[in-house]
């Protein structure tokens, strides 16, 4: 996926509005910038499926197996958070 | 695309849907630990994701508790020089590191993926509730899921 920077303001914790105000600016043009001029699924499927077979993988377990787990467990990790997404996107991209 | 919506989760140019969204962030940055903002990633041109994870929060009653936020964003470019968006997907997740989930939020499940071996839940807006110690779910209208400051609120108010 196509993953634009994002501009932040320099050495202040609490911005204040007018950084705030150009922080939003400079996110907008950023987010904006990136966006591809496609709206072709087929190779963001495919990225998004080979990402969910490595966590899946990389967790010791198959696909279903991890979906299964991340939508059941009682204390979410990272990655069960992550599978969900992933499996989310996918869904969406197959609308 | 739909028409113009008036709901509480409407469509809004692209430029006030990423503003809202910075902005609710950093008015809770002061009860983070580490401040954290949004990452934007786009699928294509009409899919926009939007996710920070592990954002450690300090709530009103001095506890520790860990927030993933998550949303899928769709693009309305009907008009290229007035991009719109709206939220079609989001997943709140707050969780009590070394405990357990608390509360999760999730959208309904897209009707073309709901199989019959799909949980009935996911045909609907609904809210994990792990914090009885049993896990419930409620069903919640189709317009009144949170906004994601009204889940940083019950997060830092309840826990």
């Amino acid at each position: 996926m196509a993953e634009p920077t994002r501009i932040k303001s320099k050495g202040k914790s609490h911005p204040s509005p007018d950084i705030a105000d150009n922080d939003n600016y400079e996110l907008c043009k950023s987010v904006i910038c990136s966006r591809p001029s496609s709206n072709f699924n087929g190779e963001a499927e495919q990225t998004i499926g080979i990402q969910l077979e490595r966590l899946a993988t990389d967790h010791g377990m198959d696909v279903d197996t991890l979906i299964e787990q991340a939508h059941t467990t009682r204390d979410s990790k990272a990655f069960h958070l992550e599978a969900m997404q992933l499996e989310r996107q996918l869904a969406f991209l197959r609308r | 695309m739909s028409p113009r919506s008036k709901s509480k989760h409407g469509w809004a140019s692209l430029e006030t849907y990423l503003n809202a969204h910075d902005r609710v962030l950093r008015t809770y940055t002061k009860f983070m630990d580490q401040p954290k903002q949004y990452r934007y990633e786009w699928a294509n041109s009409n899919y926009l994701v939007l996710k920070c994870h592990g954002i450690d929060f300090t709530t009103y009653s001095g506890n520790k508790v860990r927030v993933d936020l998550y949303k899928d964003v769709d693009i309305d470019d009907s008009n290229p020089k007035r991009l719109r968006a709206r939220t079609s997907g989001y997943s709140y997740n707050a969780n009590r590191p070394g405990v357990g989930n608390l509360i999760r939020y999730d959208s309904p499940d897209l009707a073309v993926t709901v199989a019959q071996s799909t949980p009935f839940h996911h045909q609907f807006h609904h809210k994990h509730d792990w914090t009885s110690g049993v896990e419930q779910i409620i069903r919640i209208s189709d317009d009144n899921w949170p906004h994601v400051h009204e889940f940083l609120n019950e997060v830092l108010s309840t826990f």
